[in-house]
C-alpha cells in the first residue's frame, strides 16, 4: 500500500487558485524592504554611533571642564606676550644661553615641548610658606652658583629697547628685584642637556612672574600659586605629544554574525548567542601633531559565535571558533588635555580606519542542513574600524590606553565581486569590545 | 538525460530569480506550484490552510534562493522547504490536535487491484480526512521517506508514538479504501 500511495501521489499536481500568486506578489513587495540586510546593518550602526555619540559628548563635557580649569591658570595677557616676544628677538642675552639647547623662542606660548620630571623642589631662601608643603633641599655651593647664574641672566635682558607702553606695563621688572625664586628639577647629576630639559626657574618681582625653562620663558601673575604655575608649565610641556609610539595589548570583545542565513528556514532555524572573543598584539603609531596620528597593528584573534540550531524540533548548541590575524590601520584625531589628577596628559583619540583579516583556523561542527560551516569561513576579510581611546600618561613616555573598538568585517572576495552580480552567501561580522594596551612614546618635540 | 536538462533549466530559472527577475519568479511559481500544492494538501485538513502553507513556503523560497547551492535537484530543495513549512504549521497547531498513543491496530488485507484503481485525488482526499497527527506522520514516513527517529524529533514525539500513529493512519486509510471499494461494488451491482 505504501509503495502504491507514494507512486500515485508523489508527483501529483493540484490546481492552485490564482489568488495565491497574487497574495504572494503582494507579500514579496511588502517585505522586500524590511528584509533588506542593510536595514539590519543600519540598526546596528545606529546603536553603535548613538553609544559612541553619547560617550563623546560626555568626554567633551569633561575635557571642556579641564580646559576651562587650565585656562584659569594660563596667562592671557596679550601685552606681556608681546613684550616677551620682543625680548626674545632683541635681548642681548637670550634665554637659550641659559639652556644652550634651543634657538630663541619666537612665541611665548610655544615655549616648551619637552617633558620634564620634577626631581626636586627647591624654594629660594626665605620663602617659608612653601617649605611646609614640599621637600626642602639646602642649596649646595654648586647649586647656588648655578641659580645665581640664572638670576644674572634674567637681570641681563636688555629692556631699553622696549616700546614705552610695554616698559610702563612691566616697569616692575626693570628693577629685577626678585621676591621669589623657585627652582624645579635642579639636579647636579644631570648633564647640561638634561638640565635644559628638566629645570624650571620661577622668578617673581612686584606682582609679575616669569618662568624660565630649557626652551624659553613663561609669564604668570604672581597671585597665582606656585603649584598652579608649575602645573601650567608642565601641562604645556607634556601635551603636544609628537613622535612614534609602540604598544602591546589586547582587546576583549563580543562578536555577532550579522546575516543570519540558515540554509532553510522553517523548522530549521538559528539563534545567535552572546559570544566573546579576544585578541592580542602590538601597535605602531606616529603622531604627526597634537591633533592627528596614524596607527597600524598586528593582532592574533580568537573569535567565534555560539549558535543554537533548532533542527527538526531538536535544539543543538554549537560554537564556531575562528582564528584570525588582524591588521588594522587607523587614523586618529586626538584631543590632548593635562589632568591635574594624574599630573600627566590624557589624550582622547577618535579612530577610523580599515582592517584586513586573514583566517588562520576554523573550528566547530555545524548542522549542514541549517548553516554551512563554509558560510562562516572567510579566508580574507576586509573591515571598517572605529574606536574611541583614552591614552593615560603615567610618565613622560609611558601611557596606558583603554578604549572601545568596533569593527564590521565582510568577505573580501564578496566585496571584489560586488559588481559581478555574484551573491554573497558568507556572513558578516560585527564586533564591539574593550581595548587595553601599554605603550611607549618616543617624543620628537 | 531528460532529468539533467530539467535540472539545468531549473538552475537557470533560479539564477534569474536571484537577479530579482519578476518574470522568473512567476515562471518558477508556475512550474512548481501544482506539485507543491499537492504536498500542502496532504498536510492540511482544508484547502485554505494548504494555500497558506503554499504561500508561506514560496515566500521563504524566494527569500532564500541565494542559499541554494546548485548542487542537487532544485525541486528536492523546494520540496523540503514546503514540507518544513507544513510541519511548522502543524507544530503551531499541535495543541489543537494532540497526538496520543493508540493501541495496536489490526490490519485488513486489501487486494492490489483495489489500490491500483485508486486515483491520486482519491488518495489525497483520504489523507486529508485523517486527523492532523496521523496525517503528518503518514506523509513523513510513507511519502517523504523519513525514518521514525527523524519524525519523532520533527514532531517532538516519541518514536513509539510515531510508529503507532502510522499504524493507526494505515488502519484508517485501509478502512476508507475498503469503504470506497464497497461503495463501488454496490454501485456496480445496481
Amino acid at each position: 500500500m505504501d509503495r502504491l500511495f507514494r507512486e500515485k501521489i508523489q508527483n501529483h499536481e493540484a490546481q492552485v487558485d490564482s489568488f495565491v500568486w497574487e497574495s504572494l506578489q503582494d507579500q514579496l513587495k511588502d517585505t522586500s524592504f524590511f528584509n533588506n540586510k542593510w536595514l539590519t546593518y543600519l540598526s546596528y550602526a545606529a546603536i553603535f554611533f548613538l553609544t559612541i555619540g553619547f560617550t563623546i559628548a560626555g568626554s567633551h563635557q569633561y575635557f571642556n571642564y579641564l580646559k576651562i580649569q587650565n585656562q584659569n591658570f594660563a596667562d592671557q595677557d596679550d601685552h606681556l606676550n608681546q613684550y616677551y616676544k620682543y625680548i626674545s628677538k632683541n635681548a642681548t642675552v637670550q634665554p637659550q644661553i641659559i639652556t644652550q639647547k634651543v634657538e630663541v623662542p619666537v612665541e611665548v606660548t610655544k615655549i616648551v615641548e619637552v617633558p620634564i620630571e620634577i626631581t626636586k623642589f627647591i624654594p629660594s631662601p626665605g620663602i617659608e610658606d612653601i617649605l611646609s608643603k614640599y621637600e626642602y633641599f639646602n642649596y649646595t655651593e654648586e647649586e647656588l652658583a648655578h641659580i645665581n647664574e640664572k638670576i644674572e641672566l634674567i637681570r641681563g635682558f636688555n629692556l631699553s629697547e622696549l616700546p614705552e607702553k610695554s616698559k610702563e606695563e612691566i616697569g616692575a621688572l626693570n628693577k629685577i628685584e626678585l621676591d621669589k625664586l623657585v627652582v624645579y628639577g635642579l639636579e647636579n647629576s644631570l648633564t647640561e642637556k638634561e638640565r635644559a630639559e628638566e629645570e624650571i626657574f620661577l622668578f617673581e618681582s612686584s606682582g609679575l612672574g616669569m618662568a624660565l625653562d630649557g626652551t624659553g620663558i613663561y609669564t604668570y601673575k604672581s597671585e597665582t600659586s606656585t603649584q598652579q604655575i608649575v602645573d601650567n608649565i608642565l601641562r604645556k610641556k607634556m601635551t603636544n605629544l609628537k613622535g612614534f609610539q609602540i604598544g602591546l595589548g589586547g582587546t576583549f570583545f563580543n562578536s555577532w554574525i550579522l546575516n543570519k542565513r540558515p540554509t532553510e528556514i522553517s523548522t530549521n532555524s538559528l539563534e545567535y548567542k552572546f559570544t566573546t572573543g579576544q585578541q592580542y598584539g602590538f601597535t605602531l603609531g606616529y603622531n604627526f601633531n597634537p591633533k592627528l596620528g596614524l596607527e597600524i597593528g598586528l593582532a592574533k584573534a580568537n573569535q567565534g559565535q555560539r549558535i543554537i540550531q533548532y533542527a527538526n524540533a531538536t535544539q543543538i548548541e554549537n560554537e564556531v571558533r575562528l582564528g584570525y590575524v588582524h591588521i588594522p590601520l587607523a587614523f586618529k584625531y586626538k584631543w590632548e588635555q593635562y589632568s591635574s589628577i594624574t599630573k600627566h596628559p590624557i589624550v582622547m583619540n577618535y579612530m577610523v580606519g580599515l582592517q584586513y583579516s586573514k583566517l588562520l583556523s576554523i573550528d566547530g561542527i555545524m548542522n549542514s542542513d541549517i548553516i554551512m560551516l563554509e558560510d562562516l569561513q572567510r579566508t580574507h576579510d576586509i573591515g571598517f574600524l572605529v574606536g574611541l581611546d583614552y591614552d593615560i600618561f603615567l610618565g613622560n613616555n609611558y601611557f596606558v590606553t583603554i578604549g572601545a573598538r568596533s569593527t564590521f568585517g565582510t568577505d573580501l572576495n564578496a566585496v571584489m565581486n560586488a559588481f559581478n552580480n555574484s551573491s554573497n552567501t558568507k556572513t558578516d561580522n560585527f564586533t564591539v569590545g574593550l581595548k587595553a594596551s601599554f605603550n611607549y612614546l618616543f617624543r620628537m618635540n | 538525460m531528460r532529468k539533467s536538462i530539467d535540472k539545468l533549466h531549473d538552475y537557470e530559472l533560479v539564477k534569474q530569480c536571484i537577479k530579482k527577475d519578476k518574470k522568473a519568479y512567476k515562471n518558477l511559481y508556475d512550474k512548481f506550484s501544482g506539485k507543491m500544492f499537492s504536498i500542502c494538501l496532504r498536510y492540511s485538513s482544508d484547502y485554505h490552510s494548504a494555500e497558506d502553507i503554499l504561500q508561506e513556503g514560496f515566500t521563504k523560497v524566494y527569500k532564500n534562493l541565494v542559499k541554494f547551492r546548485f548542487e542537487g535537484s532544485f525541486e528536492g530543495w523546494l520540496r523540503r522547504i514546503i514540507v518544513n513549512t507544513a510541519i511548522e504549521h502543524y507544530r503551531k497547531n499541535v495543541h489543537m490536535y494532540p497526538i496520543m498513543d493508540v493501541g495496536n491496530t489490526e490490519q485488513e488485507k486489501i487486494h492490489d487491484y483495489v489500490l491500483e484503481q485508486l486515483e491520486a485525488k482519491d488518495i489525497l482526499e483520504m489523507i486529508k480526512n485523517l486527523s492532523p497527527g496521523y496525517q503528518t506522520v503518514f506523509n513523513l514516513y510513507v511519502i517523504e521517506g523519513y525514518p521514525h527517529k527523524e519524525i519523532s524529533k520533527m514532531l517532538d514525539i516519541s518514536e513509539g508514538t510515531s510508529k503507532s500513529q502510522l499504524a493507526r493512519a494505515r488502519y484508517l486509510l485501509q478502512k476508507m479504501i475498503l469503504n470506497l471499494d464497497q461503495g463501488y461494488r454496490e454501485a456496480y451491482a445496481k
